[in-house]
C-alpha cells in the first residue's frame, strides 16, 4: 500500500474514532441528565427558601 | 422608556427557583462529566446552593444555564486546585489504578470514558466536558471558563487527542495483562498436577 492510501486510512480512522468518542461523551451526559433528580436536590433546596421566608 | 429599549424580563424568587430546579439534571450531568460519580452529587448540590444564594446578581435575560454552570465550574476548580495541593496526582500510577467506574449501571464504554476523563487535567476536562458532552457553543464554554474562544478551542482538541490515547494505553495494558496471567495460570496447574502426581505415586519402602 502506498503512503497516501495509508495517510488517507489513518485519517478516515481517526475521523471515527473522534465521531465514536463524540457520541459516547453526549451518551455519558445525557444518561444522567435523564435520571429522575434525586429527593436531596430538591429538598435543600426548600431548606435554603425556607431560610429566606423566616 | 427609549423605542426599540430591550426590556429584561423580571425575574422574582419563584421564577428563579423554577428555573433552577429545571436546570438541576444538567447540573448533575456536568459535575458527573467532570468529577467522580462520589463527588458529583456534592459538587452539583453545592452549586445548586449556591446559585440559589446569590440570585440576586444574576442578570435576568442573561444566559442562566451559562450562569449556574459557572458557579459550579468554579466550586470544581477550586476543588481540584486544593486536591493538587494536598496529593499531587501521578497520571502514570493514576492511569494503571483508576477503577473504571463505582456506577454499577453504566456500560464498560461509558465507564471507560469516564474514568480517562478523570485523568485529563481539570481544565482539560471542563472544556471538553461542556463542549463535547453537554454540547455547549465554545463561546458559552469561553464564558463558563473565563478564558477566550480559542483558549477552549484549543482545551478542547488536546482533550480529545490525549482521552483516545489515554484509552489505546490502556486497551494495550488489558491485552498485556490477559496474555501474562494466562501463561501464569497454566504454569500453576501444570506445577500443581506435578505435586499431585508426586503425592499420588507410591513410595518405595525405604
Amino acid at each position: 500500500m502506498n503512503r497516501s492510501k495509508s495517510s488517507k486510512l489513518e485519517q478516515r480512522n481517526d475521523r471515527q474514532r473522534q465521531t465514536v468518542l463524540g457520541t459516547t461523551l453526549k451518551r455519558l451526559y445525557a444518561d444522567v441528565a435523564e435520571q429522575p433528580v434525586p429527593d436531596g436536590f430538591l429538598g435543600l433546596l426548600e431548606q435554603a427558601d425556607r431560610k429566606r421566608q423566616s | 422608556m427609549k423605542p426599540g429599549a430591550v426590556v429584561l424580563p423580571t425575574v422574582d424568587d419563584v421564577g428563579f427557583k423554577a428555573e433552577l430546579v429545571k436546570l438541576i439534571p444538567h447540573l448533575r450531568a456536568f459535575a458527573f462529566s467532570i468529577s467522580r460519580a462520589a463527588e458529583a452529587e456534592d459538587l452539583a448540590q453545592d452549586a445548586m446552593v449556591k446559585a440559589w444564594r446569590a440570585r440576586a446578581s444574576f442578570e435576568p435575560g442573561s444566559n442562566f444555564k451559562a450562569w449556574v454552570f459557572t458557579i459550579l465550574r468554579n466550586q470544581h476548580t477550586s476543588l481540584a486546585r486544593r486536591a493538587w495541593r494536598s496529593q499531587p496526582l501521578d497520571p502514570g500510577v493514576a492511569e494503571s489504578t483508576l477503577m473504571a467506574s463505582d456506577d454499577p449501571m453504566a456500560s464498560e464504554e461509558l465507564l471507560d470514558v469516564r474514568s480517562a476523563m478523570l485523568l485529563l487535567s481539570f481544565e482539560q476536562r471542563q472544556a471538553l466536558a461542556l463542549v463535547g458532552a453537554a454540547g455547549l457553543s465554545y463561546k458559552e464554554t469561553a464564558e463558563i471558563c473565563g478564558c477566550a474562544e480559542g483558549t477552549v478551542k484549543s482545551r478542547v482538541s488536546r482533550a480529545r487527542a490525549e482521552l483516545l490515547a489515554i484509552l489505546d494505553r490502556r486497551k494495550h495494558r488489558q491485552r498485556v495483562r490477559t496474555n501474562v496471567p494466562a501463561a501464569r495460570v497454566f504454569e500453576t496447574i501444570m506445577a500443581e498436577a506435578a505435586a499431585m502426581q508426586n503425592r499420588d505415586e507410591p513410595r518405595s519402602s525405604v
